[in-house]
């Protein structure tokens, strides 16, 4: 009976590396992409900045156009409550042995990226909007902007309402200020390009983390329950 | 009759231009330029040009902005050397010539110093050819009507800051504002000196200083799309000297979004095919690329 029992908690260990083994290849899959992603969109908005650069002067756009000290308009949030903390893998921690029963993989640490509407963008330029469909695979929360015009709701998409009492107003409206108007009000499309493939920058950073902490917890389960298969070989 | 005389004033300095004119780096140079790998093999190809060895004293590695600024010190020298053995009205002529790069330095100076940057390191990035003596006073004016009363009312761009002084504080639409104003009322002047002197520099500079002003409208207007800038407030940044004053402004200054701008540019021919071949896409040219070909066209 004991050994029947035995054998059954093997197997099951054994079918939950192989899931896990698989979800590791995935993830691998994914950060390869994302990688490629980034360095595609890093390389693309240099490109057109140093395009703006060469329409507008070598010096209309660099250090002499903002702040040493400055304020910024992105914020990441870390959600790491159900993160499984530092687990020494030669040990055999009740969350581990939980998780090889229920058959569940143990939580990461998310990352999500937060980004107000800039102020005076004018008739739709839709960068609080922008960057679609790459944010919501990102898992992103928006405010809802002061024009209360109805935002296009997507998967993953948290809206946020704002406060509408004066000092979060005002503190809202100086850390929203668009960083393109640095250079000028009228500055070239090259620039508007430059700006847009950074913000995406921010979010393919923002998901290569969440990405690389899943890798790094799954590795860490799939050693741990390598030791539990070890174990369970040799008391049998 | 001017010819008989022609020489007692500009006689020497024809000659020197004829033989900078024969310097200027011609399509073998760029070849060569665009076959070297290193630093070192640009300034040994840059040897050989009249620019000779401008780049001697400078130990390797050579950054960018030492070569930039070295090949425009270059340049500097030569047109101070002609403005210093020019008498009226080339002296003026060459003066208006300069007036551009001050407008950029005294933008590049309050933009500078709103953003808390010292005016040592500001003053080091700008111009040459655009420099006057009360630039460095520029960082005490925190409105326009201060800038102008303490330190532009006595320089050469005085006149044309009459239309800034409206502004109430330097920000960054005002400050784009003040910068194409001026632009705007220096082209104008420029031209209307121009066609004052007549003969061939009022024709030769017409066409050169009509194509700049008609290249400013069609540029702000597509770079005002999606800004705070208003459609009013727009049409007063347009030069008026050039083809398409009256009714190309007057339309450019309706204009919602690039295809707008398009259709306005198909009534004049010269500016249809500017527009003919320019797109966003990669591999295409931009439209400032289109301009810029045209500029070296015309010039």
């Amino acid at each position: 009976m004991e050994e029947q029992l035995e054998v059954e908690t093997r197997r099951q260990v054994c079918v939950e590396l192989d899931r896990v083994l698989v979800e590791l290849m995935d993830c691998l899959e994914r950060l390869a992409t994302l990688r490629g992603r980034l360095s595609r969109e890093v390389s693309e908005g240099y490109f057109n900045m140093a395009k703006s650069r060469y329409s507008m002067g070598p010096l209309s756009v660099g250090q002499l156009q903002y702040d040493s000290v400055m304020a910024p308009t992105c914020l990441v949030e870390v959600d790491d409550e159900e993160a499984p903390g530092n687990q020494d893998p030669d040990e055999t921690t009740p969350a581990a042995n939980k998780t090889t029963e229920t058959g569940l993989a143990p939580s990461h640490t998310v990352f999500r990226v937060f980004r107000p509407t800039y102020s005076g963008d004018g008739e739709g330029d839709g960068r609080g909007r922008g960057g679609g469909e790459e944010e919501e695979e990102g898992g992103v929360r928006r405010r809802r902007p002061h024009t209360g015009e109805a935002e296009p709701r997507g998967e993953g998409v948290e809206e946020v309402e704002r406060r509408r009492d004066g000092g979060e107003g005002s503190e809202g409206k100086a850390a929203v200020k668009n960083p393109l108007n640095w250079f000028g009000v009228l500055v070239p499309q090259a620039l508007r390009q430059s700006q847009k493939h950074f913000i995406r920058v921010t979010g393919v950073c923002v998901e290569l983390a969440t990405e690389q902490s899943r890798l790094e917890t799954l590795r860490r389960h799939f050693t741990t329950l390598r030791y539990r298969k070890q174990q369970l070989s040799e008391n049998s | 009759m001017d010819e008989y005389i022609f020489n007692v004033d500009n006689g020497y300095l024809e000659g020197l231009v004829r033989g900078f004119r024969s310097g200027i780096l011609a399509r073998g140079d760029y070849l060569n330029l665009v076959q070297c790998e290193t630093v070192e093999d640009l300034k040994v190809q840059l040897q050989a040009t009249d620019y000779g060895n401008f780049l001697q004293n400078e130990p390797s590695p050579v950054p960018v902005a030492v070569i930039d600024e070295k090949l425009r010190g270059h340049l500097v020298v030569e047109f101070q050397h002609i403005r210093n053995h020019s008498v009226p009205p080339l002296s003026t002529f060459l003066d208006y010539v300069t007036y551009s790069y001050m407008i950029d330095n005294i933008i590049l100076l309050i933009t500078g110093t709103l953003h808390q940057r010292q005016i040592g390191e500001l003053r080091s990035k700008c111009h040459p050819l655009g420099s006057f003596e009360e630039m460095e006073s520029v960082n005490i004016a925190n409105t326009p009507a201060e800038l102008y009363s303490a330190v532009l009312v006595d320089t050469p761009l005085g006149p044309y800051f009459k239309t800034c002084i409206s502004q109430t504080d330097l920000d960054e639409l005002n400050i784009e504002i003040i910068r194409n104003a001026l632009y705007k009322a220096y082209l104008e002047d420029f031209y209307k000196f121009c066609q004052d002197i007549g003969g061939t520099t009022a024709e030769v500079m017409g066409e050169i200083l009509q194509f700049e002003a008609d290249r400013r409208a069609f540029i702000i207007t597509i770079n005002s799309f999606g800004t705070e800038l208003t459609m009013d407030d727009r049409e007063k940044l347009y030069p008026t000297c050039g083809r398409l004053h009256p009714e190309g402004l007057a339309r450019l200054a309706k204009c919602e979004d690039y295809d707008h701008v398009k259709a306005v540019a198909d009534f004049y021919p010269e500016y249809s095919a500017v527009f003919a071949g320019a797109g966003t896409n990669p591999g295409e040219k931009t439209l400032e690329d289109k301009f810029f070909e045209k500029e070296v066209e015309i010039t």
